[in-house]
C-alpha cells in the first residue's frame, strides 16, 4: 500500500518548486525545498499543493491550479499520521533544516556554478562537511523522472504544440511532448504516472505512426 | 586635534590664535567646524591667499578676507562660487539645492571685515540657518566642499518627516579625523586606522582607494579583508562608488585593481591576495588544512620572498594594498603585504575586536588613525553593546579596559565621590533630529516561541514607520545550536504569510539582497548594517566569541535594536543589566561599579583563561591525538557528533562518544 502525505504551499513555496527544470542543480534545489517543506509544519489550506507518494515509486507532485509536474523523490520519509519523523538519504544522511541549508550554501555558491562539479568544490573547501558533499552527490546522481503537464492557449500550434500536454524529461536533446485531446486532473496525471495501477496507452501514436512498418525498406 | 574640527590652513599669514579659538568652540560646542581654501576634494587653486572659508553645518558658508584684498578678493569669492556650482552640478545636486543665484544671498555670507569673527559665538549666531529646506541645502553644500558626497537618491529633496526617513536621508559629513585621514599624505608606509564598527572606516578606505586610483594612472590597487561575504559585497559596491564619485577612469580589473579576500584559491590566482602574490612571485601555494593557518602560510610566502631576494630588492606586486577589518589577521600577514607593495599599507581594524582577542592587543596601541566616533549606532545602543559584550554589568566582569582604552573606544570617562565610573558619548550628527526619549535599543523576554516574538516586532516595526521596507530590517541568530535553523524555516515562512516579503537567508545566499528582508546567523553580517535590527539567542553565554558576536550584532542598528531572549531564569540577563539599560536610555550613560585592582587582575585570568579554552573543534583534535585515530576517520567523527549536537559536550564525554561510534566506522570499513 502506498504511503502519501500532502502539504498545501504558500504562494513563495509554489514558486521555488514550480518551474520548468533545467538541470540537475535546479533538481537537487527541487528536492532540497521539498524535503523543507516536508519537516516544516503544515501551512493551511492554499491554491497550489505538493504530495509525495511512496509505494513502488517514490514520487512528488505539485500541482499548481490546473497545471501539475512530477519528479522522483530519492530520500526515504518516515511517515506517521500525516507527520514527517525523519528524512534520510539512501546513505544514512538525516536531512534536516541545517543541512538543507548547507546545501543551498554550495548550491548558491557563484564558484560552484562557474565549474559545478562537486568534487572539485570538495577540495577547494577550508573544511568541508562530508554529510553535505554526500547528500548532494547521491540527489545528483539519481534519475529525476521529470514530467510535467500544461496547456499554453498562447502558444498552441495545431498537433506541433497541442494545447494540452505532457513535457517528458528536460534537457533539450531528450525532452518531448505527448498531446492530449482533453485537459487532465489530477487524479489522472498522478494515476499515469502510478506504476501500481492501469497503465495509460498511446492509442492515437499507435494509429498514426505504429500501423506503418518502423523498421527501414531496404532497398 | 578634536574630531569636530578640521583646518585646511595652516597658521602661516592667518591668526593663529583663531584657528585656536576655533578649534575651542568646536570642541566646546560638540559642533562640526571646517576651516578650508577651497573645495578639498577637487584640485582648485585661487591665485588669493589670504581668505578663508568658514564651514559649519547648519550655518551659513562664510568666505572670510583676512588680507584686505578688495578687489582680489571679491574676484576669488566668484571663482570659488563658480567652483561651488560646478561641482553641485557634477554630483547632480542642482535639482535639490537649485541654481545658485537662488541660494548664494540665503546661504553664502561674504564677510569682508575679518573682526566679525572676533567673537565666535556671537558670529555664528549670526550665520545660523533655522529654515529646514535652507539647512538642508547649506549641509549639501558643505559636503561637497569637504568631499563627503551624498547619494542624492538617498538624501532625495523634500524634508523627511519620520525617523526613519530623517536617519536614512540625513546628510553624512567626514568629522575633522575623518577629512585629515582621507587628504593628509602618509609618513610611514604602514598606515593604521583604528575604530569601532561603524565608525566609518570601510567608507573611508573607499575613498582613499578612489583617491589613489585616480592620482597615479599606472598603480595597481588591492582591496583585501578575510571574509568571503565582504570582500564580495565590496566588490559589487565599489564600481557603483566610483560612478556615484564621478571617477571618469574605469575600473581596470584584474590588472590596476583587485576586490577579494585574503587567500584566494590555487585554482584562480586572482580570487585572493595570497594567492595572486604566490602566482606573481611563483613561489608554492598553501591551501588550509589542520596544520596550514593564514597566518602560517603568509610566513612561509614571506620566508621564501626573502630567500628569493636576498641580494637585490624585489618587484613590487602592488603600489598599494588596503586591507579592511584586519583584526582577523596578525602581524604574518602586514608584513607580506608589505614586502609585496611599492607605496603604502592602509591597514583599518576595529579596535573592540581587538580588545577582545589579547593576542592582538599590542597592535591596537597608538594607530596613525583613532576614529573615535561610531556613526553608524546610536550611542546608547552602543553603549549597551558594550556592556554587554565586556559584562560590565554583571557580577563577575569579563573584560575591563583602563582609562586609554576607554578614551580610544570613544568614551568619556569621569569618577564620582562613591568611585563609580562614568563612561558617556557624545551625541551624533545622524540622530539629532530624533527625539531625545526615543529608545534606541529594547530587550524583550520571549515567553512563547520565539517565531511568533519576531513577527509581533516586525508589526511593531511595520506600524511606526510606514515607509519601511524589507531591506530595511536585519534578524540576526545569534547561537550555535541547530534550532536555528529550523527557526529560520518557520519564521521565512510566517513573514511571507504575515507579510508576503522575501526572505533572503544569508547564511545560503551569502548576500544582501534589496526588497528582501534579511535573515542571518552571526557569520555573515559583517560590514552590513540595517535601520532596523532583531537579534535573537536563548541564552547569554560568557565565552569571550559570544560575547564579541553580542556585541557586534547588537550595534548593526542605525535605528533601533531588538535584543529578544527567551525568558528563563538562567537566560543570563540579569537585574542588573536591564537596570544598566534603563539607566542608558535615561541618562545616556553608564554606571559602573569599578573593580578593584585585585578584581581586574582577577578578571584578566579568567578572560585569558577563556580566551585559551579550547574549541570543540580542538578538543577532538586532542582526543584524536590521544587515542591515535586514523585521520581517515576524522570528517566522519565530526559529522556525527555535529549532527547529534555534541558540540556543547566536555571532553570525557567526547572520548567515549569517539570510541563508541569508531567500531562502527571501522566495521563499515571492513
Amino acid at each position: 500500500m502506498a504511503k502519501e502525505i500532502s502539504r498545501f504551499l504558500l504562494p513563495f513555496q509554489e514558486g521555488q518548486v514550480f518551474s520548468a527544470m533545467r538541470d540537475k542543480i535546479h533538481y537537487a534545489k527541487s528536492i532540497l525545498y521539498v524535503s523543507r517543506f516536508l519537516l516544516l509544519k503544515p501551512n493551511e489550506s492554499t491554491e497550489s499543493s505538493m504530495k509525495l507518494v511512496v509505494g513502488k515509486m517514490s514520487r512528488i507532485f505539485i500541482f499548481k491550479q490546473s497545471k501539475f509536474l512530477s519528479f522522483a523523490f530519492p530520500l526515504f520519509v518516515d511517515i506517521e499520521k500525516e507527520e514527517v519523523l525523519a528524512i534520510r538519504s539512501r546513505w544514512g544522511v538525516n536531512i534536516d533544516s541545517e543541512i538543507i541549508s548547507k546545501c543551498f550554501e554550495i548550491l548558491n555558491d557563484e564558484n560552484f556554478l562557474h565549474n559545478p562539479s562537486l568534487t572539485g568544490f570538495y577540495f577547494r573547501q577550508q573544511s568541508p562537511n562530508d554529510a553535505v558533499f554526500n547528500l548532494l552527490e547521491e540527489i545528483i546522481m539519481f534519475e529525476p523522472c521529470y514530467i510535467r503537464y500544461d496547456f499554453d492557449k498562447e502558444r498552441a500550434n495545431g498537433r506541433r504544440h497541442p494545447l494540452y500536454h505532457l513535457d517528458v524529461n528536460y534537457s533539450d536533446y531528450g525532452n518531448f511532448k505527448m498531446g492530449l485531446d482533453e485537459a487532465l486532473l489530477n487524479d489522472n496525471f498522478e494515476d499515469i504516472l502510478n506504476i501500481e495501477t492501469d497503465c495509460a496507452y498511446l492509442q492515437d501514436a499507435f494509429k498514426k505512426t505504429l500501423r506503418k512498418p518502423l523498421i527501414l525498406a531496404k532497398k | 586635534m578634536t574630531s569636530y574640527f578640521f583646518s585646511q590652513i595652516s597658521s602661516g599669514g592667518l591668526d593663529d590664535t583663531l584657528l585656536k579659538d576655533l578649534e575651542i568652540y568646536s570642541e566646546t560646542k560638540k559642533q562640526l567646524v571646517y576651516v578650508i581654501s577651497g573645495p578639498l576634494d577637487q584640485k582648485y587653486s585661487y591665485d588669493y591667499q589670504d581668505a578663508l572659508i568658514l564651514l559649519s553645518p547648519r550655518h551659513k558658508i562664510s568666505v572670510v578676507d583676512f588680507g584686505q584684498g578688495r578687489h582680489k578678493f571679491e574676484n576669488y569669492v566668484e571663482d570659488f562660487l563658480e567652483d561651488l556650482t560646478s561641482i553641485s552640478d557634477k554630483y547632480l545636486y542642482r535639482s535639490i539645492v537649485g541654481r545658485p543665484r537662488n541660494w548664494k544671498g540665503v546661504l553664502i555670507e561674504v564677510i569682508k571685515d575679518p573682526s566679525k569673527l572676533e567673537d565666535i559665538p556671537n558670529f555664528f549666531t549670526s550665520v545660523k540657518l533655522k529654515d529646514p529646506a535652507e539647512i538642508k541645502k547649506v549641509d549639501l553644500l558643505i559636503s561637497l566642499l569637504i568631499g563627503s558626497i551624498n547619494d542624492v537618491d538617498r538624501v532625495k529633496d523634500e524634508v523627511p518627516e519620520t525617523v526613519l526617513d530623517k536617519v536614512k536621508q540625513k546628510i553624512q559629513l567626514f568629522d575633522g579625523d575623518q577629512t585629515r585621514f582621507v587628504y593628509q599624505v602618509p609618513h610611514s608606509k604602514r598606515v593604521t586606522i583604528q575604530g569601532l564598527s561603524g565608525t566609518g572606516k570601510t567608507e573611508l578606505l573607499l575613498h582613499k582607494l578612489k583617491d589613489l586610483y585616480i592620482q597615479n594612472q599606472e598603480s595597481k590597487i588591492f582591496f583585501t579583508c578575510h571574509n568571503k561575504v565582504l570582500s564580495d559585497n565590496l566588490r559589487q559596491r565599489i564600481p557603483s562608488f566610483f560612478n556615484f564619485m564621478k571617477v571618469e577612469q574605469q575600473i581596470d580589473w584584474e590588472k590596476r585593481f583587485w576586490c577579494r579576500n585574503a587567500w584566494g584559491s590555487g585554482s584562480y590566482y586572482h580570487s585572493g591576495v595570497y594567492s595572486y602574490i604566490c602566482h606573481f612571485y611563483s613561489i608554492p601555494f598553501y591551501r588550509y588544512s589542520s596544520v596550514m593557518s593564514f597566518s602560517k602560510a603568509c610566513e612561509l610566502a614571506l620566508k621564501d620572498l626573502q630567500e628569493k631576494y636576498i641580494d637585490d630588492s624585489p618587484e613590487y606586486a602592488f603600489s598599494y594594498i588596503i586591507i579592511d577589518e584586519s583584526q582577523d589577521f596578525d602581524e604574518n600577514f602586514f608584513k607580506l603585504c608589505e614586502f609585496v607593495t611599492e607605496k603604502n599599507v592602509y591597514i583599518a581594524g576595529d579596535i573592540f575586536q581587538s580588545i577582545f582577542d589579547q593576542a592582538k592587543l599590542a597592535h591596537t596601541i597608538k594607530p596613525d588613525y583613532l576614529l573615535g566616533k561610531c556613526y553608524r549606532t546610536d550611542p546608547k545602543t552602543l553603549m549597551f553593546g558594550h556592556a554587554l559584550g565586556m559584562g560590565l554589568f554583571e557580577k563577575e566582569k569579563l573584560r575591563w579596559l583602563d582609562e586609554n582604552e576607554w578614551i580610544a573606544c570613544g568614551y568619556n570617562v569621569s569618577v564620582d565621590a562613591r568611585k563609580k565610573l562614568h563612561l558617556s558619548r557624545e551625541p551624533l550628527r545622524r540622530f539629532e533630529d530624533i527625539d531625545d526619549d526615543f529608545d534606541s535599543i529594547e530587550i524583550i523576554e520571549a515567553k512563547n516561541n520565539l517565531d511568533s516574538h519576531i513577527i509581533d516586532i516586525l508589526s511593531h516595526i511595520v506600524k511606526e514607520n510606514e515607509t519601511v521596507l524589507p531591506e530595511d530590517i536585519g534578524i540576526i541568530l545569534l547561537d550555535d545550536y541547530r534550532y536555528i535553523y529550523d527557526l529560520a524555516d518557520q519564521l521565512e515562512v510566517s513573514i511571507q504569510r504575515k507579510f508576503s516579503w522575501p526572505v533572503n537567508k544569508a547564511y545560503e545566499t551569502k548576500t544582501k539582497r534589496p526588497n528582501q528582508i534579511f535573515l542571518s546567523n552571526k557569520n555573515n553580517v559583517k560590514g552590513l548594517e540595517f535601520p532596523f535590527v532583531i537579534c535573537v539567542t536563548i541564552k547569554i553565554l560568557k565565552t569571550p566569541s559570544y560575547r564579541n558576536s553580542l556585541y557586534t550584532m547588537i550595534t548593526r542598528s542605525f535605528i533601533k535594536t531588538y535584543f529578544l531572549i527567551k525568558e528563563d531564569e538562567n537566560s543570563g540577563l540579569s537585574k542588573e543589566i536591564k537596570d544598566g539599560l534603563d539607566h542608558i536610555l535615561r541618562k545616556n550613560e553608564m554606571v559602573i561599579d569599578q573593580p578593584s585592582e585585585t578584581e581586574q587582575k582577577k578578571i584578566m585570568t579568567r578572560f585569558m583563561k577563556m580566551y585559551r579554552d579550547r574549541s570543540y573543534h580542538e578538543i577532538m583534535m586532542d582526543i584524536f591525538r590521544k587515542k591515535k585515530i586514523e585521520k581517515k576517520y576524522h570528517n566522519r567523527l565530526f559529522s556525527v557528533a555535529q549532527q547529534l549536537g555534541m558540540m556543547g559536550s566536555d571532553e570525557k564525554t567526547l572520548t567515549q562518544f569517539v570510541i563508541d561510534n569508531l567500531k562502527y566506522l571501522e566495521d563499515q570499513n571492513g
